[in-house]
């Protein structure tokens, strides 16, 4: 594993580690038949942090990502979660989700599932008020005032991206895991996601662990780019994005983001490289 | 940001928008070609049953003319009632019994099939049980059926149910086990339990799949009943009706045409009214509105 030295130039703005990875291994099957998906991955995220993890497919990002929200279980290594165990951050419901595609369930309206996570929860002090002035915030803040009664299949992906976002922040996690969120959207719907989701990032102060295909996004949103290898995943180097937030188009076209996105291209280049 | 939604429908989803007014029309026409074709069907089969019976150069007491058959329903029976009475009160008797049946078969289909799709091992002791009442001949055990039983309305439902709880079983377990993996890690991230996943997941996303297999089963339990009343013993239903119009079917050929017709349409009513009530419960599943 290399990490860019360059690291202590920006250290991360928090001071505290929301995620932490230790030596963690993962592995699927048994025996003959299994692989190793994850291996030897040592990784802090700090709370308020945006870190994108981006790499060849197959390389271990969704993994990793499932692997900090309990989804599955790691088979060496620790994961620590605010501290915790995954498995307790994730029954005091330290993390909202967001899939790539949107799991919005077709039989409830917007509204209702944006609503679902506080069905599911007892939140102590939340009214059922406080409920709609929140869902009613929330579907403002994504931009979709007055879509409420449209069910998910009525919207386009774009729109249903954002109803899960909303349904991820509606009860306030203070780390988001995404993972290729975006994947599925067109260019420039994609753009305007983006931006979205740094301003919703700047607006609630929540820790954000993203994975991605795509490079100028990786450089976009985050404070740092992990960049990891394929078979079994590892990671490769740590690249800092010095750009100064809030970032807007004019960052996009920005000398340094340029240079940035070819440092991240050929990270990922070594990374593929050791592949083969 | 949403041009191609706003553009079209207005979303303050007040007054009628432009979209709703041409939903309408949409609707409207598909109702008209659907009775269309209704009224089409129904005089190919009245050609073809005229037209069989010229063919084949049917006497009366073969193959009666279909306006016949039809001047029978309102003829009067020895009791003084019109036959479509005589008929109606019979068919009565065999709905009363397939609907029972239906809605027994609804709950035990329902449990068995849930645990098929969620218990390995409980689901594997019911499969055989569940394929086996598939494979069991119903006419042949219901003649002993009915000298256990008796030969009360209730026997009938719950061989109509036994016909009818192999469809909702397998629709449900199917529904059941076929939800999505994202949307199961959903509810894990939301630390939600299992009955929890249970009744926001896995029924409504199951729905659409159980109202097929109540479909299927509300056919079946039609058939059901008519098979049940068939053993000797039974006084009332419609597959009474069926049997004794067959005796007499040289005498009055009619009746066993109108009674085969009624025992079509009550099938057909079982059928419609599980479709009813499903575009009721599933209003706002995908493919249930026209959006």
């Amino acid at each position: 594993m290399t990490t860019t030295d360059s690291a202590s130039e920006t250290p991360p703005t928090a001071t505290q580690t929301a995620i932490a990875f230790e030596q963690v291994r993962k592995e699927f099957g048994k025996g003959r038949d299994a692989t190793l998906a994850v291996d030897d991955v040592d990784l802090a995220i700090g709370e308020r942090e945006f870190v994108s993890l981006i790499g060849p497919s197959g390389c271990g990002k969704s993994t990793l990502l499932r692997l900090a929200a309990d989804l599955i279980e790691p088979s060496g290594g620790s994961v620590l979660v605010k501290g915790k165990s995954p498995r307790q951050a994730r029954l005091d419901r330290d993390y909202g989700f967001i899939f790539q595609a949107p799991t919005l369930f077709d039989w409830r309206t917007v509204w209702k599932n944006v609503a679902l996570p506080l069905e599911i929860m007892r939140i102590p002090g939340m009214t059922k008020q406080k409920k709609q002035d929140e869902i009613e915030r929330l579907l403002g803040m994504v931009g979709l005032d007055g879509f409420e009664k449209h069910r998910p299949y009525q919207l386009s992906g774009g729109m249903q991206q954002r109803v899960s976002l909303a349904r991820a922040l509606v009860f306030r996690p203070s780390i988001l895991l995404m993972d290729e969120p975006f994947g599925a959207l067109d260019e420039i719907t994609r753009d305007r996601m983006n931006l979205e989701l740094l301003r919703i990032w700047s607006e609630t102060h929540t820790t954000i662990l993203f994975v991605t295909h795509s490079i100028p996004e990786a450089v976009l949103l985050s404070g740092r780019v992990v960049v990891m290898t394929a078979r079994p995943g590892r990671v490769q180097s740590v690249i800092p994005i010095d750009l100064p937030y809030p970032r807007t188009t004019e960052v996009e076209e920005s000398t340094r983001y340029y240079e940035l996105v070819t440092e991240v291209r050929e990270a990922l280049g070594e990374a593929m490289a050791g592949d083969a | 940001m949403s041009a191609r939604v706003t553009s079209q429908a207005s979303p303050s989803l007040g007054g009628p928008g432009r979209l709703a007014v041409l939903l309408r029309s949409e609707r409207l026409r598909s109702w008209s070609a659907r009775i269309g074709l209704i009224l089409i069907l129904i005089a190919l089969f009245l050609g073809g049953w005229e037209f069989l019976k010229w063919v084949t150069d049917s006497p009366r007491t073969t193959l009666p003319h279909f306006h016949e058959v039809f001047d029978y329903l309102f003829d009067i029976d020895s009791q003084g009632n019109t036959q479509w009475l005589a008929i109606g009160r019979q068919l009565e008797v065999t709905f009363i019994e397939a609907v029972t049946g239906l809605a027994v078969a609804t709950v035990a289909g329902f449990a068995a099939g849930t645990l098929m799709a969620l218990s390995r091992w409980t689901g594997r002791g019911i499969m055989p049980f569940v394929i086996g009442a598939q494979t069991v001949p119903i006419v042949a055990i219901a003649p002993a059926l009915v000298i256990w039983l008796g030969t009360g309305w209730e026997t009938k439902a719950l061989i109509a149910g036994f016909l009818a709880f192999f469809p909702i079983a397998v629709a449900t377990a199917r529904g059941i086990g076929d939800i999505s993996q994202d949307s199961l890690d959903l509810m894990a991230s939301y630390g939600a339990s299992p009955t929890r996943v249970f009744f926001k997941l896995r029924v409504p996303g199951a729905l659409p799949y159980i109202f097929t297999g109540l479909e299927v089963a509300a056919a079946f339990s039609v058939i059901g009943a008519i098979v049940a009343e068939l053993p000797v013993g039974s006084q009332e239903g419609i597959g009474v009706k069926i049997l004794t119009s067959q005796q007499y079917f040289s005498l009055e050929p009619e009746s066993l045409f109108a009674s085969i017709g009624g025992a079509c349409l009550l099938g057909g009513a079982m059928v419609s009214m599980v479709r009813i009530v499903q575009l009721i419960v599933l209003r706002g599943h995908r493919g249930e509105t026209i959006s």
